[in-house]
């Protein structure tokens, strides 16, 4: 249970920071630049939270797999992605992906454009606008995408189950450990641990994701 | 520095703009203004100029350098055209202190011109308000701080976007005072836009008239703006409060003209013609009404010489050339303005 809980915290890090930098990056952009195609690539973005698990992590091992359009390649490199920790990483990533890259765009749209272009009349590049006053003022936002995408991680369960498999210690997080433990012939004893140390999480998550919400820029 | 400008710019729903002026700061004095209703493309005309709206078709130059050509050619970003844009309500950064917002124009500062920092605080009297957060400032600090921050960016050019018209009327005098301090002292040439005639008439000596959109004239202030009610002269509007024996303006007893004395606060208009300044406390004389103060600016307003004078409240008095000289008047120096019961009108 205990290395089952730390690679639950580790793989949810990890896919948090994976997922993170795209979601304020393509949060920026839908809040702040129109082009043709917007509505569909903003469906496009937001499919892994509406589509069943399951068929993201296929779609995963379509990609990824052995034999997949990228997979292949990168098995050849020497560095296989699906049933490993890393391919864990890579399901819960694409999983916590919408929901980080949905709250950044609010967070974005909330900001003055006039604050940046007076940043801009000011002299500062649109690289320095971005950092010194669109990022820090949209910062409860985004910190509040981070925590959503982190605790989507910790629930993820069936396109991890797919695309990375119920490894203990490599890919067995504590989704995974609860499942195996309800399918276990000698009773549940040990899916109580697991399951509650799940709903600690989610509640301290919780409460953590509304706090900055609430606090805004600091 | 002649601003030349031409915008075609269609918005959403059936305004758009289509307009041209030229403008030369070297000629026609460091200030102009855009003057027209709400409404009539003024702020959008200066975030073109800023650079921070692109027009569908602009041609913009300034200095003879060129910021967009008709072909959208040469679009220069704002931090190049070093345009110092203060949008309405001085739109400080909300994360960052007062001194933060300063800092982070003085950081950005392009070229050596550019003024230092205390004295661009000591100018606009800052110092007192550097370590403040920007959400407890008054609307006339902010309008301070945000013209602070562009000054010291090291701008060629102010665009002032209603610089003062969120401000009450007690403020507005006094903050247009700062709006002309800056321009003097860091010799920076300003284009303002305000719907306030007496704004126009107080700051600038060319303007150029705007209409839903288009440029409809342009031409010296008191031209465009047409004969001023009352001469050319303005009304001040000045608070009164009841006291035991009359009205007090700012804490003297003043007497209004009429029978009508009124027994709680209330308004009343004084024409600028209708005030004299006196260096020392004048004595025998009809006037009834002399209150102590200091001159807070000094304009040029057509012919006559607009004195504005801090005596609690902003009272503004016309003078001419010659008695502003005779009395050595200049920012700071400390007068009497004294004025006729019959002047001071109650108005409610």
């Amino acid at each position: 249970m205990t290395s089952a809980l730390l690679l639950s915290l580790v793989v949810g890090a990890l896919a948090t920071l994976l997922a993170l930098p795209p979601a304020v990056a393509a949060g920026w952009l839908f809040a702040r630049r129109s082009f043709p195609g917007k509505a569909l690539a903003e469906t496009a973005l937001l499919l892994p939270l509406v589509l069943p698990p399951v068929v993201t992590g296929w779609g995963l091992l379509l990609v990824f797999g052995r034999r997949g359009l990228l997979g292949s390649t990168l098995a050849d490199a020497g560095v296989p992605i699906a049933f490993t920790a890393a391919g864990a990483v890579v399901a819960c990533a694409v999983m916590g992906f919408p929901l980080a890259f949905r709250a950044c765009r609010v967070a974005f749209e909330q900001v003055d454009p006039r604050l940046e272009g007076v940043a801009r009349t000011l002299g500062a590049s649109k690289s320095r606008t971005f950092l010194a006053i669109t990022l820090p003022l949209a910062k409860g936002g985004v910190v509040a995408a981070a925590v959503l995408a982190f605790a989507r991680c910790l629930g993820e369960f069936g396109a991890t189950m797919v695309f990375a498999g119920n490894v203990p210690g490599e890919t067995q997080t504590l989704p995974l450990l609860v499942y195996t433990g309800l399918q276990a012939a000698e009773g549940l004893d040990a899916v109580w641990a697991p399951a509650l140390a799940s709903v600690g999480l989610a509640f301290l998550l919780l409460a953590a994701g509304e706090r900055a919400l609430r606090r805004g820029p600091a | 520095m002649i601003l030349d400008v031409s915008v075609r710019h269609p918005f959403s729903g059936s305004f758009s703009l289509d307009l041209g002026f030229v403008l030369d700061f070297g000629r026609d004095g460091p200030v102009a203004a855009l003057f027209g209703p709400t409404g009539s493309g003024k702020s959008a005309t200066l975030a073109a100029i800023a650079g921070v709206l692109r027009p569908r078709r602009a041609r913009i130059l300034f200095g003879g350098e060129p910021f967009v050509d008709w072909q959208g050619n040469d679009w220069s970003p704002p931090p190049r055209r070093r345009v110092g844009w203060v949008p309405q309500d001085g739109l400080l950064f909300p994360h960052m202190t007062v001194e933060e917002n300063l800092r982070f124009g003085e950081a950005r500062a392009r070229g050596a011109a550019a003024p230092g920092f205390a004295e661009v605080a000591r100018v606009l009297e800052l110092e007192p308000l550097l370590a403040r957060g920007t959400a407890a400032l008054s609307g006339g600090e902010r309008q301070r701080v945000a013209l602070g921050r562009a000054v010291l960016s090291g701008p060629r050019l102010l665009l002032l976007d209603e610089p003062v018209s969120a401000l009450d009327d007690a403020s507005r005098f006094r903050a247009l005072g700062f709006v002309e301090r800056v321009v003097g002292e860091f010799s920076v040439p300003a284009l303002f836009v305000s719907h306030q005639r007496t704004e126009v008439l107080r700051l600038a000596r060319r303007v150029v008239r705007l209409e839903a959109g288009k440029s409809v004239e342009e031409g010296p202030a008191a031209e465009v703006l047409g004969p001023a009610p009352a001469a050319g002269s303005v009304d001040n509007l000045l608070r009164l409060e009841p006291g035991p024996a009359g009205p007090t303006l700012s804490g003297r007893a003043v007497s209004v003209a009429g029978d009508a004395v009124p027994d709680r606060p209330a308004w009343a208009r004084l024409p600028s013609a209708a005030v004299l300044l006196a260096r020392h406390r004048p004595g025998d004389l009809s006037a009834r009404n002399a209150l102590p103060g200091r001159v807070l600016s000094i304009a040029e307003a057509g012919p006559a010489v607009r004195v504005a004078v801090d005596a609690g409240q902003a009272i503004v008095a016309d003078l001419t050339p010659a008695s502003v000289r005779d009395l050595a008047l200049a920012p700071g120096a400390e007068v009497w303005c004294v004025f006729k019961a019959q002047a001071l009108e109650v108005i409610g």
